[in-house]
């Protein structure tokens, strides 16, 4: 009995113990299994797929930021600034969210309480301090939309001032604008940018690349939740900003220009004028006038046509401002002194090619400074046959005409020059008095600056230097010259050039304490169909003992007798203000008056 | 034993290397039996060794867990700094953005107040008018060139260029620079286009008001009839 109990009780605590076992068994089996799994699947992540799934991770994490760079300035030879970016805000509205809102709570700062403001209100104070109609800020406001512009590019102070208002739904969004302070000045050189920041016009389209700059980034870690990691790493690449573009214009001579070029436009009805005042010995160049300018500001309001610089793009027969290549290039060769004498008709015929002159004369015992003194087309041709059309044309081609020159401004045109082999009967004479050949007003400029700078030509520079974000400065170097003509004819082409105005036909040209000299221009303006009106010119340089300043003036159709059409005030005006501007001393040499006529 | 080495000579030895118990100064006169004989193994002599200064454990405790809380507070301090450095970064940026700002709105005041145009009007304003004539003084002779006129009131200067347009467009019209920047191939950004659709309404009455809507001349519809490669168009066909 007593072992009855025993044995199977024995038994049981045996297979008890064997059950444990292989509990125990199957559980460290399992877990065996288990840790087998993740072992292996560690090995997977770990050994097999690291680099794919970290990648994968930091991808997710990682966030890359555009740093936008600034875009350069432009700034006058003063420093004076023509263009720059700076902040502006445009001010939006969710106007589902501003017409929920019948009244809110807005904090005020001296009584210290919150005050109940009601929409109106408080759209009424939104519109004073963007000092617009109520009606139309509440017109905005209101809708079941959630976004609409209330408006755009306000200043940082009106942004501050909206945004103390506290007025619910309205947001602000800041956004970089170009603006140019000094507007119509200068704005047909500087140019312009669309609404989405592309440049259309100007330096700003052409000097684009050194303005622009390189935008930088930022690369940090973020969470779901956009909470920067703090201990991730943060990679900085900082934006360089773009280049800051120094020109040579002055912008107070560009401005007096442009009054003044406005001022011949209307006092003549004329369709357009321009203005270049160029310095003689860099060739730099100090104003660049057009009329009806463009202000960058706005360039909608311009017609399209007056959005471009017409002293670099505009074509024009030069007329009798060209006789001087022609004298120059006799001249040159040696043919011909101011004082050779040449026995002018009242009309010439050379090759069955009739020429007259604008005004009627008889025969006449002129000098050659008296042709260009009264600027006979006559006596011009005459002389100017004692050069082979290839002359006339290497010549003129010396001078610059039927070449761009090169100024970093869109759109420039090189003229209209054709090679002699393509000269008609006539052509070949009248492009010595500046018909059949077509300049712009810069080309012909650039011919007496030639002159002036004793007979070597400079390429014409408006950009003065570029300096870089980081300070550096770099000014291109001026390019030599090309020497067109000997100095001692350019010599001899300013005393007839003074001689103009001190015996010619410009005595209403002079600077009182200055030598001047320059020569007068008129040409029919070739339109659709034909000729139309003329184009009246002037260009000069002073002061004459070392000419250092040379002013173009070109008026394109003025209306109204065309002798009586004069450029010459608008001439002493300018040369006045430009040698007032920089400090030139006055002329310590009497003046020369080569004799027209001989005896 | 180098301790011992050390002392001087007439200082007697210590009972064992580090302790101050002097050793039993030997007394061979004590076992004169012994003096003649090898010399015996002599045990060293016991003496008081007295044991070394207990320190209690509850310093070093103290000074370990002090050291803890000192870590601990050092890693919190610095934490909290850094992030007060955050802080003040955050804020000093703001700072400079602020000045940034403001330093961009007054030059683009100074440079409005430096436009000739502005300047031109602010002359007219006290009452200026332009020279008409100019002189030239000679420093070294004392003399005057030129025909020096005083100006005379009311003489009227060159024609007027307006001054920049920055800062008043507040209207949202559709504006003639999207015009041009389209006509100049660009696209203007959707956004822009729906926002003057939002807007076209409101102001487009005082649009109307600022500036005279720009007529532009809708484009003659085309008359040419297609003439499939012929000089004439074909007679037209009956509809069937």
């Amino acid at each position: 009995m007593a072992q009855t109990p025993k044995k199977p009780a024995r038994s049981r605590s045996g297979t008890l113990q064997a059950m444990g076992r292989n509990r125990i068994r199957l559980g460290l089996c399992a877990m065996l299994v288990l840790l087998l799994i993740i072992a292996g699947k560690l090995f997977l992540i770990q050994g097999l797929d690291a680099g794919g799934l970290a990648q994968a991770a930091e991808k997710q994490r990682t966030v890359v930021q555009t740093l936008p760079a600034v875009r350069g300035k432009i700034v006058d030879s003063e420093g004076r600034v023509l263009a720059e970016s700076i902040v502006r805000y445009n001010i939006t509205v969710s106007p589902v969210n501003n017409t929920d809102a019948d009244t809110y709570q807005h904090w005020n700062a001296t009584t210290q309480k919150w005050d109940e403001v009601a929409r109106d209100d408080g759209l009424r104070q939104l519109s004073g301090a963007l000092g617009l109609p109520f009606d139309a800020v509440k017109k905005a406001a209101t809708g079941t939309g959630n976004f609409a512009y209330i408006t755009k590019n306000v200043s940082p102070a009106v942004e501050a001032k909206v945004m103390a208002l506290g007025v619910p739904g309205i947001y602000s969004e800041a956004v970089s604008r170009r603006v140019y302070p000094m507007g119509a000045v200068g704005g047909n050189i500087v140019g312009f940018l669309g609404q989405d920041g592309t440049p259309l016009a100007g330096l700003e389209l052409t000097l684009n690349d050194k303005l622009k700059g390189t935008p930088g980034s930022r690369t940090f870690q973020a969470g779901a939740n956009g909470i920067i990691i703090p201990t991730a790493p943060v990679e900085t690449v900082p934006p360089v900003d773009g280049q800051t573009v120094k020109l040579t214009i002055n912008q107070d001579i560009q401005y007096y220009a442009q009054q003044a070029a406005e001022q011949q436009k209307k006092h003549y009805t004329a369709q357009w004028a321009t203005i270049v005042v160029v310095e003689a010995k860099t060739g730099k160049l100090v104003a660049l006038a057009d009329t009806s300018p463009v202000d960058p500001n706005d360039p909608g309001k311009s017609a399209a046509a007056d959005r471009g610089a017409r002293s670099v793009s505009a074509v024009v027969e030069p007329g009798s401002t060209d006789k001087i290549i022609t004298a120059s290039a006799v001249m040159d060769k040696g043919l011909m002194t101011p004082l050779s004498h040449v026995l002018v008709p009242p009309e010439y015929t050379v090759d069955g090619q009739t020429f007259t002159d604008a005004f009627p004369h008889g025969t006449e015992q002129r000098t050659l400074a008296g042709i260009i003194g009264e600027s006979l087309n006559t006596g011009t041709v005459m002389s100017g046959q004692k050069l082979t059309p290839q002359e006339r044309y290497d010549y003129f081609r010396k001078f610059g005409v039927g070449q761009k020159t090169g100024i970093p401004l869109p759109g420039e045109s090189p003229g209209i020059f054709a090679t002699p082999d393509q000269w008609d009967g006539r052509q070949q004479y009248t492009i010595l008095f500046g018909q059949g050949v077509a300049q712009t007003p810069l080309q012909t400029a650039m011919v007496y600056q030639t002159i002036a700078n004793g007979g070597v030509r400079l390429k014409p520079r408006l950009v003065d230097s570029y300096t870089s974000a980081d300070g550096t400065v770099d000014t291109p170097r001026q390019e030599p010259g090309i020497k067109v003509i000997s100095p001692q004819a350019a010599q001899q082409d300013r005393d007839m050039l003074e001689s103009v105005a001190t015996m010619g036909d410009a005595p209403d040209v002079k600077i009182p304490g200055y030598r001047v000299g320059g020569k007068t221009g008129t040409a029919e303006a070739p339109a659709e169909g034909g000729l139309s009106g003329y184009t009246s010119s002037f260009i000069g340089m002073a002061p004459m003992d070392d000419p250092r300043y040379v002013v173009a003036i070109t008026v394109q159709r003025p209306q109204g007798l065309i002798y009586g059409v004069t450029q010459g005030y608008t001439f002493n005006d300018v040369m006045g203000q430009v040698l007032r501007t920089f400090d030139v001393p006055p002329s310590t040499t009497p003046p020369v008056k080569l004799p027209q006529f001989y005896k | 034993m180098s301790q011992a080495a050390r002392r001087p000579a007439n200082l007697p030895a210590t009972a064992v290397a580090g302790s101050n118990a002097l050793a039993p100064v030997s007394a061979p006169d004590h076992f004169p039996d012994h003096a003649s004989g090898p010399a015996p193994r002599r045990r060293t002599p016991l003496a008081v060794v007295p044991a070394p200064a207990r320190r209690g454990k509850t310093p070093v405790v103290v000074f370990l867990f002090g050291l803890l809380v000192l870590a601990l507070a050092a890693v919190l301090v610095i934490n909290v700094s850094v992030s007060q450095g955050q802080y003040e970064l955050v804020a000093l940026k703001a700072h400079q953005d602020d000045l940034a700002k403001s330093n961009q709105d007054l030059e683009q005041k100074l440079g409005a107040a430096t436009a000739p145009q502005n300047l031109v009007e602010r002359a007219k304003g006290l009452g200026m008018v332009p020279a008409t004539s100019m002189g030239q003084i000679n420093a070294d002779t004392g003399t005057v060139s030129g025909n020096p006129q005083p100006a005379k009131a009311g003489t009227e200067g060159l024609a007027v260029i307006p001054p920049a347009a920055i800062d008043t467009p507040a209207e949202m019209a559709p504006s003639n620079v999207d015009a041009a920047a389209a006509a100049a191939g660009n696209d203007v950004s959707d956004n822009a286009a729906a926002t003057r659709e939002a807007v076209r309404d409101t102001a487009a009455k005082e649009a109307a008001r600022k500036i005279p809507a720009r007529k532009i001349p809708a484009a003659p519809a085309a008359v040419t009839p297609d003439l499939h490669g012929g000089s004439i168009p074909a007679p037209s066909q009956k509809a069937s």
